[in-house]
């Protein structure tokens, strides 16, 4: 850990960081530490990492082993999506 | 009318863009551009022929684990965690609903999607159903429940 110190108008410069936020707490020694904290949207968040319990786990493995066919609705417009645009 | 897809640019008018919903339609305008920079996702404009956008979508990179994850499953599901692609938002201007873009523009997810994969591991697309209309649309293309028992409409398609 790097360590900052202190201008003449006890200043404590950052640098260049760009987090949003900073906690700051003092240590057992008296020194101020800021830890920079990055606010993240929680849809973002959220979207980043899904947790599934034993019940859903079981779902989603015998899928993935398993795969089911593509549906009526879903082949038609994939198959339209192609005519349409060029399948990439 | 017809629609193209392209990539996100600021130079396509995006000011009248209206699904009907709020959020969505904010998204598009401010701050789309600010994940797109920090590399959160990747959007998909669907725009007219006035390059005006009329429809969007977003795809990143997501995983799923499991609470629990006995040895004897390790065998059939490696790698863990399992890597997925997560279209987060999908939109269609008020003007193009019953217009068949919706269903395009899941199309164009998916075969993006297949392409990635051949590429790199995703194992599945995975999407987060915001209200009713969202759940019936996927639903209607196949999408099963990622998660059962929650608030959280999370549907997976492979």
């Amino acid at each position: 850990m790097a360590l900052v110190t202190k201008d003449s108008k006890n200043r404590v410069s950052l640098g260049n960081v760009s987090a949003e936020h900073f906690i700051r707490e003092i240590d057992e020694r008296g020194r101020i530490i800021f830890t920079p904290q990055v606010m993240v949207d929680m849809d973002v968040y959220e979207n980043s990492v899904i947790k599934l319990n034993d019940a859903d786990r079981d779902r989603f493995i015998a899928a993935l082993t398993s795969p089911p066919k593509r549906n009526a609705a879903l082949t038609k417009a994939l198959h339209k999506h192609d005519k349409k645009h060029g399948k990439k | 009318m017809s629609w193209s897809f392209v990539s996100y640019d600021s130079k396509y008018i995006k000011e009248n863009f209206d699904c009907g919903k709020p959020v969505l339609n904010n998204y598009l305008k401010t701050k789309m551009s600010q994940d797109m920079k920090r590399k959160a996702n990747v959007p998909t404009l669907a725009i007219n022929d006035r390059n005006e956008v009329v429809g969007y979508y977003t795809l990143s990179a997501g995983e799923v684990q499991f609470e629990n994850f006995p040895a004897e499953l390790k065998k059939k599901i490696a790698p863990y965690p399992v890597s997925v692609a997560r279209l987060g938002r999908l939109a269609v201007d008020q003007s193009m609903h019953g217009k068949g873009l919706g269903a395009d523009l899941l199309a164009h997810a998916i075969r993006k999607t297949e392409g990635v994969s051949q590429e790199i591991g995703m194992r599945a697309l995975v999407v987060d159903a915001k209200d009713e209309d969202a759940e019936s649309f996927y639903k209607h293309f196949g999408f099963d429940y990622l998660l059962t028992n929650s608030s959280r409409k999370s549907l997976f398609l492979l």
